[in-house]
């Protein structure tokens, strides 16, 4: 605790060292303020639940039912909401400001979960009760005030809310497993779906990770021997570059035809799970995308390292491999490191579409929702999704600030 | 110059575009060769031509609005002293995380089966590259130039309106180029939620189990989104 504040200080007096005239009021203070003044504002404007007497008909607007522990909460989340206002008028308090929109958020959701179960409470079995849209507004205000917070602390990171999310994250699971998320319908899903949920999950990981592998096998060789030949780095950022115009779809479309083809000619290859269904599309596809940000980064980490730094090197008499070894990998780590972010949460996005050409995944529980204009089956498909790519995001972002040099550290 | 030589080379492949859309339909033992197993392979449950009008109708609208909310929300982010910066680059990553066919699925239940959330979806994200791009341009704008326009006495309006925009326009117009063509993209994804588009084919393709139509429409799909990428290409030079 000491340390950490001692940490902040010396961080701001760097920032009133540097040429930026020192601001009391960071430029951050007033979307911040204006978000969470929304986010405190839109439950009690649009409504913080709506209730279904069944799965079937369309669910209407209840007022929480303000007694004991959802009265509790919801002061708790207002507290929060103005806290992150108040917070965030100083730049050292920035990233409390961010963490406090996350407990802002964990306490809106309990408020909604306990109002949930007290509306539920001698209604029928089949009623079902639902965050409401001010609800979900709300939630969507928060991120957007932590992410004007984490703009505001480092250039590294961006706008991605880690503090934020290392918070919310724990706290909202927490919440799940203590029950108290249980009367809500998307739960109910979740529980009647369990296992197909954690399968899906899993295979999206597996997928999303599958293209990664693929990409960075085809981008690392490629990048590092096109570092001393311009024509070979035209041609592969050229072919990374036309392939991001491809429409995901088309080209998952496309590549079923030569790969069901393939397996036709040769069966054995359907051992391999290589077919025109099923995993190789989805994995080749995603990975076609992957190629720009992977070999782009790779080329800028590679020659991150200063010329005179690689003439001592080379006066030392260090061959090219222990140069790239010792001087170009470690110096560049940071910028490769970049390009693997990127990839990675485009990955975990694609990986949606992937259910399209019968690989599974998340996107399966999408498409289903879709079919069935079930809102929460979408929600269960949507959600996981935008939680695993804010979370690839924020640790790739904390190791990139970690492997920043420490000159260029916030 | 190159750029006279560029554009007849331009439009004659717009022409082969428009002229294998002619022909597919008419192509029936090509189709039939490469897929025998299927059935049905001809796509003939609506004109190509028809089609790719929908699908410029979406994209090529979508992008007309976003356009002008974009550069708005840009110019406003880059004046004062950029307070409304923070919450754009914040609302960049969130939406960095919702893949559009995400978002799309989210509007369906508010807005129900048809080209309605795909329109919402492809406004949404079509707005962040111009944003991006104004952002950019104004940004890069050197401030010597803005002291001289404003030392002659120039409003800002007219600062804004002859000197800052004009010099960031070829970054605007290449945020303009990313939004095109990230647009004829998610319009194919809307066919899954009902959206009439050259996407059609590849869904009920999928569906069917029909690999001609699938490869039909991620054909014309792919082939459009490259040709809207080197007009506007040419254009932004």
């Amino acid at each position: 605790m000491a340390q950490a504040h001692s940490q902040q200080r010396s961080w701001a007096q760097n920032r009133a060292l540097g040429a930026l005239a020192p601001s009391p009021v960071p430029r951050e203070a007033t979307a911040a303020a204006l978000l969470a003044a929304l986010a405190a504002a839109l439950p009690f404007m649009l409504g913080w639940l709506s209730l279904a007497a069944n799965r079937l008909v369309s669910p209407k607007p209840v007022g929480l039912p303000l007694q004991g522990t959802t009265g509790v909460g919801a002061a708790c989340f207002v507290l929060g909401c103005l806290g992150v206002a108040l917070l965030a008028r100083r730049r050292a308090l920035l990233p409390w400001a961010e963490a406090m929109a996350a407990l802002a958020l964990v306490a809106l959701l309990a408020t909604v979960g306990l109002g949930a179960g007290a509306v539920l409470e001698g209604a029928s079995s089949l009623a079902r009760a639902a965050p409401a849209a001010g609800v979900w507004l709300s939630a969507l205000a928060l991120l957007l005030a932590a992410g004007c917070c984490a703009a505001g602390r480092d250039e590294t990171s961006g706008a991605t809310p880690t503090r934020f999310l290392a918070i919310a994250v724990p706290g909202i699971a927490v919440l799940v497993l203590m029950g108290v998320l249980d009367p809500l319908s998307l739960l109910r899903e979740a529980a009647a779906r369990g296992p197909e949920l954690r399968m899906a999950i899993l295979r999206h990981l597996a997928i999303s990770a599958g293209a990664l592998a693929l990409a960075a096998a085809v981008a690392v060789p490629l990048s590092i021997t096109a570092l001393r030949r311009p024509r070979l780095e035209g041609a592969l950022m050229g072919m990374a570059n036309g392939l991001q115009v491809v429409p995901s779809i088309a080209l998952f479309g496309l590549l079923m035809a030569p790969l069901a083809a393939l397996a036709t000619l040769w069966p054995a290859l359907r051992g391999w799970g290589i077919g025109g269904i099923g995993a190789a599309p989805a994995i080749i596809g995603i990975a076609a995308y992957l190629l720009l940000p992977l070999a782009a980064g790779m080329l800028a980490g590679l020659r991150q390292a200063p010329p005179d730094v690689l003439d001592a090197a080379r006066g030392q008499g260090m061959g090219e491999g222990a140069i790239l070894r010792h001087i170009r990998i470690p110096l560049g780590a940071g910028a490769m490191l970049g390009g693997l972010r990127t990839a990675a949460v485009q990955a975990v996005g694609l990986a949606t579409l992937a259910a399209l050409v019968g690989a599974g995944g998340l996107g399966t529980l999408v498409f289903q929702g879709i079919g069935q204009l079930a809102a929460d089956l979408i929600l269960l498909g949507v959600l996981p999704v935008v939680g695993l790519s804010l979370c690839v995001d924020a640790a790739l972002a904390a190791a990139q600030r970690a492997l920043a040099p420490a000159g260029q550290r916030g | 110059m190159r750029l006279p030589r560029r554009v007849p080379w331009l439009l004659l492949q717009c022409a082969a575009f428009l002229l294998a859309l002619w022909a597919a339909p008419r192509l029936g033992p090509l189709w039939g060769a490469l897929f025998p197993d299927v059935q049905r392979p001809v796509w003939d449950q609506r004109g190509w031509f028809s089609l790719l009008g929908a699908h410029l109708l979406l994209s090529v609208g979508a992008v007309a609005v976003a356009g002008v909310l974009g550069l708005g929300a840009g110019i406003l982010a880059t004046r004062g002293k950029g307070r409304l910066r923070p919450p754009l680059d914040a609302l960049f990553a969130v939406a960095q995380s919702v893949p559009p066919i995400a978002a799309i699925a989210l509007a369906l239940p508010m807005l129900g089966f048809g080209a309605a959330p795909t329109m919402l979806a492809l406004v949404l994200y079509a707005c962040l590259p111009v944003m991006r791009g104004t952002v950019a341009g104004l940004d890069g704008v050197p401030s010597a130039v803005l002291d001289a326009a404003r030392g002659t006495g120039m409003s800002a309006a007219r600062v804004l309106w002859q000197v800052e925009l004009p010099l960031a326009a070829p970054v605007i117009l290449s945020g303009l180029r990313v939004a095109v063509v990230l647009s004829i993209a998610t319009a194919a994804v809307g066919a899954m939620a009902g959206a009439e588009c050259l996407g059609t084919p590849i869904v009920v393709g999928l569906a069917n189990n029909n690999g001609a139509y699938v490869l039909q429409g991620g054909l014309f799909t792919a082939w459009l989104a490259l040709l809207a990428d080197r007009a506007l290409a040419l254009a932004v030079r």
